[in-house]
């Protein structure tokens, strides 16, 4: 009975407190049962209920500050409506209101609904009065047609420039950009073309509005200081404005090419050499593509394969005698790639050449796709198809966003080169293309003077009158960038590669190109210029929270009006061009990754294009176990450390700082903690997740069979495939050791290969199995029945999901924390050690704040007793 | 209804197992079947468990006089077997002439079974001119291995024989891979564009007297007579 009232022993020995805990609580307890009637059926009601009202305390062991933990949890409870099954009326209560704020929204919502589903059929409905008037339009004289066309130019020219120029004071401004606002939301479900067109002039018109406000009414011109830096950050936004503005004009009507028929009689098809240029790749990674590449559909008189091989290297050489292709080697490496591809144009006499790295497989169809437009355009240099990739890169695979979210280059591959071909523009891109043999000879040759020969070599085409064409189908696979560093050390290469070309030969200048040829070239070379402008905008908050410089002079509440309406229009009108190929703000994090390394190069190749050299992409490697890459993570740690340190500045500006300020400070950290959460997410993508396995497994669903030794077969499906083993799906369950032979049936076309392998793996209904010891040609009609399949890439979007700017801001902006939180876990022990104190101060202070109670009650009771 | 049949361009290709196995799924796919055996070996029946070599058929009643749809069996409803009946070696001869002689027997016979099924599945003899001519099939496919003998005899029966079936293919061999794709160049039109594998399946199926489909319905032969018995259906229903 005592140790019911007062507990002193029990907390002594099942809970381990100490003697004074142990006598408090128990004092605290005793006093309880005297003062109130804990043995009343209340009570006892409540002490049922402990595990549900009180559930942090429930299984913690009782330590001395629970008194007050339970004085907290009980205040909280009596104060906050908790959510409670017993209590029907409540519920009902909270169903009506939660009715009446619908019916109270749908009343906006309602007619915005009504009349955005009339703007989303408008192109339906209109239709016949289109025709009609485009009809009628058409019938006019061309003389009065032209004089209206020049009249509505004019006409239209006079009101944005009005749009632009006018200035505004709040009530005009805000008026202003929510009606355009609104038309954009409107327009934007309207299908077509041409609303994406309006929404473009829309962003165009926000957008140069920002800028010419920003150049003639925010620049401090009274302080030295205040003008460096907001002319600095002005520089920057002028740049992005371009770089947006050029980009529109690039990708506004996407040419979406289809494959030209060839003649049906081979005879006139043409010769193709294909080239598999190698340097110090693995001979592993290698062999996959000249397998592939014998798996090609074409005559095979008119089809010669050759491995240049500037590693000269004798495994290269006996390999490519054993499958019986051409070997070509030099003695010096000159001029690299370029020079390589060059050499080799010496000794072949072929009408064309396909040029494939030699980690890209290509698809059986390649030429059948692409020959056609050869023969039917004879003008035409160049054919190039996109470059997919069937292992993540590091974004992808530290970010764990493989095959559910577009990659970085799938915004320059699915739209960005497409939009080039509209404008004859689109580039070499260096493989999984096919090139006119007279045309590269026109020029002398593969461009060795920069370091990205492709995109060099495609300018000089069009130079010399040549016409490209770019067609979006994936017809070869390759490995990504393995690390981090890799990734990085490609783009600083291309980075470097396109600002020499631009300063050498600067696409706006020189003859023969047309004016949309030059904004195309343009804009992706001035685009890798993107670094030293992303850092600005990355530390520009600072210059105002550190040294109090007004880097834009003007109202907080005037800049959130101009600047807010430039990027909601400039995201809207994005995410739907580009939605399906980058979805909103991520182009955000790989800028921010990019920018601190192609900064330097970038700028360095602008003042003195002639040094840099190149470097060879590795690739196809393995990472032995999850690490941090300090290294390249170093600048984005230092500038959130600066953005740290900026949000103490504007704790103190807070408190210290003049009222009048208070709004501009607040404008400030919203922009800091943006800012940091972005680093945030260029330092997750620094945790390398690890990657163990040599072969990257690529998912597929094929049909397929497997035949046992007994001579039983079953159907199944292949569920992934590697260039060394497959993983199955069986319809039922076979009984099968580890390591027995089985024999896998694949089909291509219609006809039937079997490859037998042993059994690695049999889990129920799956198994997996191992080719290791296929011979030649039976590699080669595997690679044929899977990576060269005509249609192996052509479904590497079906996992994406659709763009929605508000979601994808609010992931990135949990990246950004996650970030963080990887970043800790990979601290150095001590720091962990030092941090550890804090962490746990945080930790038990946060264990009196207040819970939620369970809503399920643990006690279970009957559902119904009817 | 619609009439199919089955003949084997040499013996052993496995005739009589597809067509066991063929009526068996195309009963699966909710068909309506009568098999009937149009071989004096008369052992169709045994691939559903009935008495090897049964001495009433239909052959027998017809030449006895009788009425020879009564000695059809029911295997499950909806799938019936009219077996073909002992006869002698000169009774086999006399009722080829007799089918000869009254070329509309069967068509006669097959208008009258229109309303009870939806197909009937004729297992042709190898020679017999009679029994071969007799019924007048919508679907007529001689079978064929994938080797070298049956690549020879098939080149006479091109101009008859409108469709071939291969039967017991095997991937792995190269001389089997080299002969399908000869064939698929030469007869693409002719070929019937389900491939049946070997599995070892088959055989045993019938050493337990049952149809592939329902002695192993997950192997793989059990999957291609399946799509071999759609393939049926999608060609049956095509305007004659």
């Amino acid at each position: 009975m005592i140790s019911r009232w007062f507990p002193y022993s029990r907390l002594r020995r099942e809970q381990n407190c100490t003697r004074f805990t142990a006598f408090i609580l128990a004092l605290i307890q005793a006093l309880g049962w005297i003062f109130l009637r804990l043995e009343s059926p209340r009570w006892q009601a409540l002490r049922e209920q402990h595990r549900r009202l009180y559930p942090h305390l429930a299984d913690k062991p009782s330590t001395i500050g629970d008194p007050l933990r339970y004085t907290v949890q009980t205040l909280w409870l009596l104060l906050v409506r908790t959510p409670n099954q017993n209590q029907i009326g409540r519920q009902r209560f909270r169903q009506r209101t939660a009715r009446f704020f619908t019916a109270l929204l749908m009343i906006v919502q309602r007619p915005w609904n009504l009349l955005s589903n009339a703007f989303a059929h408008l192109p339906t409905t209109l239709s016949p009065q289109v025709t009609k008037g485009s009809h009628w339009w058409d019938n006019i004289q061309w003389p009065l047609r032209k004089g209206l066309y020049i009249a509505m130019g004019v006409l239209a020219l006079a009101l944005i420039v009005l749009c632009i120029t006018e200035p505004f004071g709040f009530l005009a401004q805000l008026v202003f950009v929510v009606l355009l606002w609104m038309l954009a939301m409107l327009v934007r479900r309207m299908p077509g073309r041409f609303p994406t067109l309006l929404l473009i002039v829309l962003s165009v018109i926000v957008s140069c509005r920002y800028l010419w406000w920003r150049y003639t009414s925010t620049l401090n011109w009274n302080d030295t200081f205040d003008l460096i830096c907001g002319l600095t950050l002005l520089v920057a936004e002028t740049y992005t404005w371009l770089i947006l503005l050029l980009g529109y004009v690039q990708t506004s009507w996407p040419l979406n090419r289809k494959p030209a028929q060839l003649p049906a009689d081979t005879s006139q098809w043409p010769v193709v050499d294909l080239l598999i240029p190698t340097y110090n790749e693995e001979l592993s990674v290698t062999r996959g593509t000249v397998y592939a590449a014998l798996g090609i559909d074409w005559p095979k008189d008119k089809l010669r394969i050759h491995l240049l091989d500037d590693g000269n290297r004798p495994s290269f050489k006996t390999f490519a005698e054993e499958v019986g292709i051409n070997y070509i080697a030099r003695t010096d490496n000159r001029h690299a790639k370029a020079g390589n591809l060059n050499h080799a144009l010496k000794l072949l006499d072929g009408d064309l050449v396909a040029i494939f790295d030699c980690d890209h497989m290509p698809a059986r169809s390649f030429l059948q796709l692409t020959v056609g437009w050869f023969l039917r355009d004879p003008k035409l240099a160049l054919v190039q198809t996109p470059h997919h990739f069937l292992s993540p890169d590091p974004f992808e695979r530290n970010l764990g966003t493989f095959r559910n979210r577009p990659n970085e280059g799938e915004l320059f591959y699915g739209l960005i080169q497409d939009g080039n071909d509209m404008w004859n523009a689109a580039f070499f891109c260096g493989s999984c293309a096919i090139l006119r043999r007279t045309a590269i000879d026109s020029i002398g040759g593969f461009a060795v003077e920069t370091v990205t020969e492709d995109a060099h070599t495609a300018l000089r085409l069009h130079r010399n009158g040549w016409t490209s064409a770019y067609l979006r189908i994936p017809q070869a696979a390759g490995l990504a960038t393995e690390s981090l560093s890799a990734h990085i050390g490609q783009r600083i290469r291309w980075a470097r590669g396109m600002v020499q070309i631009f300063r050498t030969d600067n696409p706006l200048l020189g003859k023969g190109l047309t004016i949309f040829q030059r904004i195309c070239y343009t804009n992706a070379m001035m685009h890798f210029l993107v670094g030293l402008p992303r850092l600005v905008f990355l530390t520009a908050p600072l210059a105002f929270l550190f040294f109090h410089a007004y880097i834009i002079y003007a109202p907080a509440v005037m800049i959130l009006l101009y600047v807010l309406p430039h990027m909601i229009h400039a995201s809207l009108t994005n995410s739907r061009m580009q939605g399906a190929y980058r979805q909103t703000f991520w182009g955000e994090v790989y800028e921010t990754v990019l920018a601190w390394y192609i900064a330097r190069p970038t700028t360095v190749a602008l003042f003195s294009p002639s040094r840099g050299k190149f470097n060879v992409t590795a690739k196809g490697g393995m990472m032995e176990e999850n690490q941090f890459d300090w290294q390249t993570a170093k600048p984005y740690l230092i500038l959130s450390v600066l953005n740290a340190l900026g949000l103490g500045f504007a704790v103190w500006r807070l408190f210290y700082g003049p009222r009048d300020e208070i709004f501009t400070v607040i404008v400030s950290v919203l922009w800091v903690i943006y800012n940091l959460l972005i680093i945030g997410a260029a330092v997750a993508v620094a945790a390398e997740v690890r990657q163990v396995r040599n072969t990257h497994r690529v998912l597929a669903r094929l049909p397929g069979a497997v035949k046992l030794a007994d001579g039983h077969s079953y159907p199944c499906e292949l569920v992934d495939y590697s260039d060394g083993g497959v993983g199955l799906q069986l319809s039922q369950a076979l009984q099968l050791p580890v390591g027995s032979p089985v024999s896998l049936i694949l089909q291509r076309g219609n006809r039937e290969f079997v490859f037998t392998g042993t059994l690695t793996r049999s889990h129920e209904r799956f198994i997996g199995l191992s080719f290791a010891q296929l011979p030649p040609e039976e590699k080669i009609a595997f690679v044929q029945c899977t990576f060269g399949r005509a249609d192996a890439w052509l479904d590497h979007n079906s996992g994406f999901e659709a763009d929605k700017p508000i979601q994808s801001l609010k992931e990135i902006l949990a990246l950004g924390i996650k970030g963080y939180y990887r970043l800790y876990e990979y601290l150095p022990a001590w720091i962990r050690v030092l941090a550890k104190p804090f962490l746990h101060i945080f930790q038990w202070l946060g264990s009196f704040l207040p819970r939620m109670p369970t809503s399920t009650p643990l006690i279970s009771r009957p559902v119904s007793r009817s | 209804m619609i009439t199919l049949s089955l003949r084997g361009v040499r013996g052993g290709v496995g005739t009589s197992s597809t067509l066991a196995a063929l009526g068996h799924a195309l009963h699966e796919l909710g068909q309506k079947v009568l098999l009937v055996d149009m071989c004096p070996e008369n052992s169709l029946g045994l691939h559903f468990n009935m008495d090897l070599a049964p001495r009433e058929g239909w052959a027998r009643a017809t030449l006895d006089q009788q009425p020879w749809h009564e000695q059809a069996w029911v295997v499950e409803p909806g799938l019936c077997v009219l077996p073909y009946g002992q006869l002698k070696p000169s009774e086999v001869f006399a009722l080829d002439a007799l089918l000869i002689e009254q070329p509309k027997l069967w068509t006669q016979r097959q208008i009258a079974l229109a309303k009870g099924f939806d197909w009937i599945l004729f297992d042709l003899p190898q020679r017999l001119p009679g029994h071969v001519s007799s019924p007048h099939c919508r679907i007529s496919m001689m079978v064929i291995n994938p080797d070298a003998a049956c690549h020879v005899l098939l080149q006479p029966q091109l101009a008859q024989t409108p469709l071939f079936l291969v039967n017991r293919f095997d991937a792995a061999s190269q001389l089997q891979r080299d002969l399908l794709l000869i064939w698929q160049q030469r007869y693409a039109h002719a070929l019937v564009p389900v491939n049946l594998h070997a599995d070892e399946a088959m055989g045993e199926a019938l050493a337990r007297s049952e149809p592939a489909g329902r002695y192993a319905p997950a192997s793989l032969i059990a999957l291609d007579i399946i799509s071999l018995a759609s393939w049926c259906l999608l060609r049956g229903r095509r305007p004659a």
